[in-house]
């Protein structure tokens, strides 16, 4: 060290002694001369100097003040020097020591805090080394430490924090240990743990609870959110809780109009307190639809306002239905009861309290206040003849020998005397006592003098009968007649005294004897026929044809007798012969122009080569010559032969033949007859399965519409004539009334000519109507067209758009046993079904029933809805059930556009088949281009086939 | 005959150091038992406003100096003896 640098070297060493010495005498004089009364003095400058005295007060009194913060904290604190000794320690810890390890006079102070801790063994020793590890960072300079240990007294636990913080911020000097009791703090936490852990305990259960209740029990908050909502109204929304809490009820998917009115109810609950009670009908997102009934209740909290809402909803779809089914069976009794006459009573045996009906005052003819509601009171409007014996009858019953059933006479107080029938059963108490007796009272006055009314109900028919203008007769199972009327009798020319045993079979003509016979055993087996003919003999030999309908008359499920209502038609079918025979003239006087032509062409031939054979020619020219007259006189010959043939009778002719024969023939006149502009197709020959038929009319019919088909084609263009085998079934003929199921020929006559306006449409079949100038058209031809297939069992079908074209299509039945093909192509692999739900709706019971035959058969399961709505209803319970749903389009209420929207909204995917009478494909028509938009793309046209139908549905499940 | 003259004191103090406690609070109850609602009392602490006391040419703390009414007094120590106080003040007449 080098003596020169420091302060007080040299002979400041000898000065400071006697400085030292002044300072206190100086502060010893002051405080003599101001008796101790001050504490600063100041210089000149001002500096002011604190007086030794005053200087140890201070000092005095901030130790003072720091012991007396230091002892008021509740924690245990000491302070450290930078050895860890304790050097201080507060109350508190002083409190804490002499309880502890540290006891003895000083509380530890003197002691090394850090050693302590190192030592520790046993329990805690971990917490002391940690708490030692803690102590030394501090006083090394780090920024504090602090650690929670237990530290548990056999009597009780008890937990403490300890912190360790540096006795000085900027340099390390020692450290202050603080020791705080937490156990306090650590009881209410585990306290509040414990707490929580039971309400979420309670709060499980109640959920638990609440699932297991088959009640939709949830919450709302004051917007009509959810804030709970029970498991089993979970599953009705198919959504878990987490997805449904602070939803409304618009995004749950309720309907608007309920959502709102919920909404409302639920404001008005937080707004009035008061609990509302409704139901509704409510389908749900999974498809289930039921009738609810629901309770919102208010939960008012402590302040008196409402925190919430309560809710409880109640399926009460089978009580509903229960109620219903009640109440109308309550109305179809009452109904029932009303149209019968029937008055009901009520007698109460001990209270002797008579309760009747409505129907009972007017059967005893009085009014409800002139009833006492007594046994007496009944008894009194008894007739006096009949009273002994009824009260007898009321009395064994009573007795129980037998159930009360008895016919009496009453007496009205106007004097009417009434028939009446009653019945009543006796209910009996436990004691076997009889308590009530009910019954049932009805007026037999008519079946009792109803026989007059018989009569004359009789005679006002038979009148009815015997004046009409129909040839009406009864006839007994094996023809006998029973009865005639006039018109038949003046008819057929016999006398009532003729007929006694007379058969009518008898008198029917001997070429229809056998027809008759056939539709007779018809008759007798049951069948209603609305259409038979027949031709009677009448006395003078005379010829009648008649036609009518034949009604069997059945008692007890046997047929006892015939009713033939028929009309005499001799004059209108002759006049329909003539009808034809016209007809057909007309066509051929169209034709007669064409003919003449083409005959001239042949004629002038022959005309020309005959000169030239007088003339004499050379031999090859003589034989070629010989030849063309030849060819020209067959050709004309040919055609003459055609002509014949429409000059033929009309009578009804039956032979088997080829339509495609018929074909070739229409082909040779049209092609010699039609302007070359009109080309003419027909099929391949030979395919067409033949038909029974007049070959005269066949002939005429195809005539008419070619001759129809060529006016439509005034500028020519193409006419086709071909046939097509075709098998109907039972699904087609279901839906065309005139259809039979079985073979058919269809024969199909097509222009590509202006086509048919719709009004005209509708009328082209109807006698007399023509498009055609007068003179040209009778308006016949068309009319006549479908007469003569009808008589032939077949029918016909037009298609037709305009500007493009029309298509007669004829269908003839395929002769009998001549089929054999049309079975082999019925046989052909249909699709089946693999047991797929199909929906099938039509308001026709005959088509669904049809479809559900084959649907069924082909290996599908069917449910049938006989409307829309049905349907609807049907589909929102079963759609998870339902593969495909075929849909016709028209129907009442909800058609089939309204029915594919709705189950679409349900089941967007959802196959849907749409049968419709309108082309599928015709995207003009308003429902079929709105079904497009909403993506049905699947059209059935009606009618259609079994096997079409099943290939539809096969394709919209493989498609 | 109730005099309503004004006092007005400065009392130089330093810090809370023992005497000058004693002398604001001897001054406090001699003003509430002789002045009352007729003084002014101006404490000032010569550690926080050395430089009052240098103008005022306070030597020493606690040091009463009584501004109006005038003659200005000057009383040094604890004002623990009233009855001087009371005299040097110019109080003693009204008091006794």
């Amino acid at each position: 060290v080098n003596q020169e640098k420091l302060p007080f070297a040299g002979d400041t060493a000898e000065e400071l002694p006697a400085l030292i010495e002044r300072l206190l005498e100086t502060s010893q004089r002051i405080e003599e001369l101001t008796a101790g009364e001050v504490d600063t003095v100041s210089d000149r400058d001002g500096r002011t100097f604190l007086l030794p005295s005053a200087q140890d007060q201070v000092r005095y009194r901030e130790a003072a003040k720091q012991t007396a913060i230091l002892n008021a904290l509740p924690a245990h604190i000491a302070l450290l020097d930078i050895q860890g000794i304790i050097i201080s320690v507060n109350e508190a810890w002083r409190q804490f020591a002499s309880a502890n390890v540290l006891q003895g006079p000083g509380y530890g102070v003197g002691l090394n805090y850090l050693e302590i801790c190192d030592r520790a063994r046993g329990v805690d020793s971990s917490e002391a080394h940690q708490v030692a590890k803690g102590i030394r960072s501090v006083l090394e300079g780090a920024k504090d430490f602090s650690i929670e240990y237990p530290c548990h007294s056999p009597t009780e636990r008890r937990w403490f924090l300890l912190m360790v913080t540096p006795l000085a911020d900027d340099h390390s000097n020692g450290a202050v240990v603080m020791h705080l009791n937490i156990t306090q703090r650590k009881r209410a936490e585990q306290a509040l743990d414990e707490l929580s852990q039971r309400t979420q305990r309670r709060e499980r259960m109640l959920s638990m609870v609440l699932s297991s209740i088959s009640d939709f029990t949830y919450v709302f908050n004051r917007e009509g959110r959810f804030l709970f909502a029970n498991q089993p109204l979970l599953n009705l929304w198919g959504i878990a809780l987490e997805a449904a809490v602070g939803k409304n009820f618009i995004e749950l998917g309720y309907a608007v109009e309920l959502a709102e009115r919920m909404q409302r109810q639920v404001r008005e609950v937080f707004e009035t307190k008061k609990v509302i009670k409704d139901e509704t009908l409510y389908i749900s997102p999974t498809g289930v639809h039921g009738y609810y009934e629901y309770i919102f209740s208010p939960a008012v909290a402590a302040d008196g306002t409402v925190d919430f809402v309560v809710g409880s909803t109640r399926d009460v779809t089978e009580r509903k239905q229960a109620a219903a089914l009640v109440a109308e069976s309550r109305q179809r009794l009452a109904l029932a009861t009303e149209s019968a006459h029937i008055g009901i009573w009520d007698w109460e045996v001990v209270a002797n309290k008579m309760i009747w009906d409505t129907q009972m005052y007017e059967l005893y003819g009085i009014r409800e206040q002139e009833f006492s509601g007594a046994y007496d009171a009944w008894q009194k409007g008894l007739h006096p003849e009949d009273q002994g014996r009824a009260e007898a009858e009321i009395a064994s019953a009573l007795a129980g020998d037998k159930d009360f059933h008895s016919e009496f006479r009453v007496v009205w107080p106007s004097g009417e005397v009434r028939d009446i029938e009653a019945y009543g059963v006796v209910r009996r108490a436990i004691d076997g006592s009889p308590s009530n007796m009910i019954g049932v009272n009805w007026d037999i006055t008519m079946r009792k003098r109803g026989v007059n009314a018989l009569r004359e109900s009789e005679e006002r028919y038979r009148d009815i009968f015997e004046n009409a203008s129909d040839l009406i007769q009864t006839v007994a199972t094996d023809g006998t007649l029973l009865y005639v009327n006039h018109a038949w009798r003046a008819a057929l020319g016999y006398k009532d005294e003729d007929l006694a045993g007379l058969n009518f079979l008898q008198l029917v003509h001997p070429d229809q004897r056998a027809k008759t016979e056939q539709w007779f055993q018809q008759a007798i087996a049951g069948a209603a026929l609305p259409l038979v003919e027949s031709q009677f003999i009448s006395k003078s030999q005379k010829g009648i044809l008649v036609e009518g309908s034949v009604n069997a008359k059945v008692v007890n499920g046997q047929v006892v007798s015939l009713r033939c209502i028929f009309r005499d038609v001799t004059e209108k079918k002759a006049l329909e012969a003539q009808f034809l025979r016209a007809q057909r003239l007309e066509g051929i006087g169209t034709l007669a122009s064409g003919v003449a032509h083409d005959l001239n062409n042949m004629l002038a031939p022959i005309l020309m080569s005959a000169p030239m054979l007088r003339w004499g020619l050379k031999p090859e020219q003589f034989e070629a010559t010989l030849n063309t007259i030849e060819s020209c006189a067959q050709r004309g010959a040919e055609m003459v032969k055609q002509l014949l043939t429409f000059g033929r009778g009309v009578e009804g002719q039956r032979v088997l033949l080829q339509p495609d024969h018929l074909i070739r023939e229409i082909r040779k006149i049209v092609e010699g007859t039609f302007p070359k502009s009109i080309r003419v197709r027909s099929n391949r020959e030979g395919d067409s399965w033949p038909v029974v038929g007049d070959p005269t009319q066949l002939h005429q019919v195809l005539l008419n519409l070619c001759v129809n088909a060529r006016d439509a084609m005034p500028q020519g263009g193409t006419l086709t004539c071909k046939t097509e085998n075709v098998t109907l079934d039972q699904q087609y003929a279901a839906m065309a009334p005139e259809a039979k199921a079985g073979p058919y020929v269809i024969i199909r006559v097509a222009d590509t000519g202006t086509g048919i306006p719709k009004v005209v449409l509708d009328r082209i079949f109807e006698p007399f109507f023509t498009t055609k100038e007068l003179g040209i058209g009778t308006g016949l031809g068309l009319s006549t067209v479908l007469g003569i297939i009808k008589s032939h069992g077949g029918f016909i079908k037009v298609d037709t758009e305009m500007g493009r074209g029309t298509e007669f299509a004829v269908y003839l039945p395929a002769a009998p046993g001549r089929s054999l093909q049309a079975d082999k192509d019925d046989s052909s692999p249909v699709p089946k079904g693999n047991g797929e739900l199909v929906l099938v709706v039509d308001d026709e019971a005959v088509i669904t029933e049809t479809c559900r035959k084959s649907l069924e058969k082909h290996g599908y399961r069917v449910v049938i809805a006989n409307d829309g709505v049905e349907a609807l209803t049907i589909y929102a319970r079963q759609a998870a059930q339902i593969s495909a749903v075929i849909s016709d389009l028209e129907m009442p209420f909800l058609d089939g556009v309204g029915l594919v929207r709705a189950i679409k909204r349900m089941q967007p995917e959802a196959r849907i088949l749409i049968a419709t009478a309108i082309d599928g494909s015709d995207a003009r028509n308003d429902k079929v281009a709105q079904l497009r938009e909403i993506g049905v793309t699947s059209f059935l046209t009606k009618p259609f086939n079994s096997n079409t139908l099943l290939l539809a549905l096969h394709h919209q499940f493989h498609p | 005959m109730i005099s309503r003259v004004l006092y007005k004191f400065r009392l130089y103090v330093a810090g809370d150091t023992q005497n000058s406690a004693q002398a604001v609070a001897n001054l406090s109850a001699l003003c509430k038992a002789h002045l009352v609602d007729r003084h002014e009392i101006e404490v000032v602490d010569v550690f926080r406003h050395p430089k009052r006391g240098l103008a005022d040419g306070i030597l020493m703390t606690p040091t009463l100096v009584k501004l109006v009414p005038s003659p200005t007094r000057t009383i040094i120590g604890t004002l623990s003896q009233a009855q001087p106080v009371l005299l040097a003040l110019g109080l003693e007449a009204i008091a006794s």
